[in-house]
């Protein structure tokens, strides 16, 4: 299994992710003759308390993709239905580490929910099923294999 | 039970609404499959998230769209969401 390596922050366990258009939504982007999206840097957490992956709105709206799916969220008035789209991910690792690429995956998508955070994005259960992921604490460092 | 949406709704909000109006006869019949819900109308039941995505994206391109698999869970969510959106 290759094996990712990343430093521990003081917030958690924190990865550099590239996320862009899933497989198909891409395609349809180029049938529909609509520009193709640059890949997005961002940050995401390691949550296992997420079942499924975070990205923030801000990022996915501009690429024009449509809503695929649903997923509810909690707010203060109770549940509300938000929207879930198709992207790819790139998660990287220490420099020379082959990153971990997912061609397909269904993400939801929330309106700033990392206010003052240093990421934008959750990595949930749906990605941490398909890997090892090793919490390190005193050494200060993580391991996700995949 | 009836959930549904008033007002100005949009299309997300209206394929949710048609989703839920759906969901207590599909989980009778069609529970752990996947539905496919387009325009604020059911368009299909499919075996696999996989095929349902891609006749979903061959029917409605760039139009939003919903696969959702049919659980218990978003029928236990809904009720919530119409509580708070009555209350």
């Amino acid at each position: 299994m290759p094996v990712l390596t990343f430093s521990k922050s003081q917030l958690g366990p924190i990865l550099e992710v590239s996320v862009w258009p899933g497989a198909e939504a891409l395609n349809q982007l180029k049938l529909a003759g609509q520009p193709v999206p640059q890949p997005s840097q961002l940050k995401m957490l390691v949550d296992s308390g997420s079942e499924g992956s975070v990205v923030d709105e801000s990022l996915i709206r501009p690429w024009n993709t449509p809503y695929v799916s649903l997923a509810w969220a909690a707010t203060i008035t109770g549940r509300k239905p938000i929207q879930r789209y198709e992207v790819a991910l790139s998660i990287r690792g220490q420099a020379g580490q082959t990153a971990w690429e997912i061609p397909s995956l269904l993400v939801c998508s929330r309106q700033s929910p990392f206010t003052g955070m240093p990421y934008q994005g959750l990595i949930g259960r749906d990605i941490l099923d398909r890997a090892v992921f090793v919490f390190n604490g005193p050494a200060h460092h993580c391991t996700l294999a995949y | 039970m009836t959930i549904g949406i008033t007002g100005q709704a949009s299309a997300f909000e209206n394929d949710v609404a048609a989703y839920l109006q759906e969901l207590p006869k599909l989980l009778r019949t069609n529970e752990g499959k996947f539905a496919l819900i387009g325009h604020a109308h059911l368009e299909g039941i499919h075996d696999s998230q996989e095929l349902a995505m891609r006749e979903g994206y061959t029917r409605f391109g760039m139009g939003g769209f919903l696969v959702q698999k049919i659980a218990q869970s978003d029928l236990d969510m809904a009720v919530h969401w119409h509580q708070s959106c009555q209350s």
